[in-house]
């Protein structure tokens, strides 16, 4: 019992959970029962409590091909969702692992300095305080929508993935710099650090053999971190019917104007359903269950993670 | 939000609610972490062997080391709220000043969405002088008593 209790739950649950999730993404689009084309057309299906009529929007459950209903479009849900997890887990990753490479090698080379430049500081203490959706929303809104019909005006996905990618970055890495800088300045006033300089070690030793290592864990506790951030980034921005890849939009006259994902990423259809939260509600509701899933999933296991190194180095609360 | 007399203030109460979790959890996580790392120092052994009470080694002890930084977050804080007006007010459908900075895309105008960015700016600079000002009594009254 004792053991039980003090075996991390959240490091193995949320690593599990992260592992199914970069399977989805993995192979989703293989599991898909459905093409992304594949509309749902009308037809009557026979059951075992006699046949029923099919017909776009599709609710959930109710037929065995369109497991979680469809769209008011007539596209699989499900399909979607699988199609989609490459691209929320890809972009987050992305920015991440850029902003933590970028942010750590900027801070600790930045801390390695004999003085610490005032700009520096004045830079990070001002860019800490921008919240980054506002300036990705304003930089993505001309050019992140492009209507159904005309298929090739549109801006190549790969290129909007991208420009999302590198704006978040840029916008993202002074507070990464901001933290590791100050993180490596504690270090940097330890003694074995001054007897290293003072045996003539030079900026690349103090950063990779003094600095870093002890920096490791925590920087990975951060990595995993960002990623949730990423995904919260993408959400925010779904909001406002700015997808990350691309918005579709669907102007019939007969509708109101429609907005879908060019990506399906999640966070994208979760913007996308928000539209039909009375009446067709599982448009919502299932996207929103996937995007909770894979933040919380990520979350634990950086909440995991940090329990183990506390575990390891941090002295008992005395209160 | 809105101090117009015709509109229905008392409905407000629900974005704050929504609006007040972002940064409470925020700042809970930030205490909890320090506290943790503070409660673990000698001089909070030093004092609990010498038999001082629990709200005074809180107050004269692990609060003074904590202020610092809860100090250093609250700017953090407060953009965190104001990022996440846009939001809530989107969401909610207050009309509040994000509305003309975002929204009234019919008669959109420049000068009133830039000086609505630096009325929410302004506000938010109430606000950070509002919670010094409380945190500043707060000491006043339980701390250097």
């Amino acid at each position: 019992m004792r053991k039980l209790k003090s075996l991390n739950f959240p490091l193995y649950f949320g690593g599990f959970l992260v592992l199914i999730f970069i399977a989805i993404a993995i192979f989703g689009p293989s599991l898909a029962p459905h093409d992304l084309e594949d509309q749902a057309k009308l037809e009557v299906v026979g059951t075992e409590d006699g046949s029923i009529v099919v017909a776009p929007p599709v609710e959930p459950f109710r037929v065995n091909s369109y497991l979680l209903g469809t769209g008011l479009l007539g596209f699989d849900l499900f399909t979607k969702l699988l199609y989609g997890a490459r691209f929320t887990l890809l972009v987050s990753v992305a920015v991440a692992l850029l902003k933590m490479i970028f942010g750590t090698v900027i801070g600790l080379y930045t801390a390695s300095l004999k003085r610490q430049p005032g700009w520096v500081e004045a830079l990070e203490n001002a860019w800490s305080y921008i919240t980054v959706f506002l300036i990705v929303y304003f930089c993505l809104l001309p050019i992140n929508f492009f209507a159904s019909s005309f298929p090739r005006d549109r801006i190549p996905v790969s290129l909007l993935l991208g420009l999302f990618i590198v704006l978040t970055v840029v916008v993202g890495i002074p507070s990464v710099v901001s933290s590791v800088r100050k993180k490596a300045l504690k270090i940097k006033e330890a003694d074995y650090v001054t007897a290293a300089f003072t045996l003539g070690a030079g900026r690349h030793r103090f950063v990779w053999k003094h600095v870093f290592p002890q920096l490791k864990e925590d920087l990975l506790v951060t990595f995993v971190l960002e990623i949730v951030y990423a995904m919260t980034v993408m959400g925010q921005l779904a909001i406002f019917n700015v997808f990350v890849g691309g918005t579709t939009v669907y102007d019939t006259g007969l509708w109101p104007t429609l907005y879908r994902s060019a990506t399906n990423e999640w966070a994208g259809l979760v913007g996308a359903g928000r539209d039909n939260i009375y009446g067709y509600s599982w448009m919502l509701k299932f996207p929103l269950i996937s995007l909770l899933f894979a933040t919380v999933s990520f979350a634990l296991f950086a909440n995991g993670l940090k329990n183990r190194i506390r575990n390891q180095y941090h002295k008992t609360p005395w209160v | 939000m809105t101090l117009a007399p015709d509109k229905p203030s008392t409905a407000l109460w629900f974005p704050i609610l929504i609006l007040s979790f972002a940064p409470t959890l925020y700042l809970l996580k930030l205490i909890y972490g320090k506290y943790y790392q503070i409660s673990g120092e000698d001089y909070i052994r030093t004092a609990l062997a010498k038999g001082m009470g629990k709200f005074y080694i809180n107050f004269q002890h692990v609060f003074k080391n904590i202020r610092s930084f809860l100090v250093a977050d609250l700017k953090k804080t407060i953009s965190l709220t104001v990022g996440n007006l846009f939001i809530v007010e989107y969401l909610l459908n207050v009309q509040g000043l994000t509305y003309y900075v975002f929204f009234d895309r019919a008669n959109y105008e420049f000068q009133v969405a830039m000086s609505c960015l630096f009325i929410v700016l302004i506000e938010a600079l109430i606000v950070y002088a509002l919670i010094r000002l409380f945190l500043y009594l707060f000491e006043k009254v339980f701390v250097y008593a």
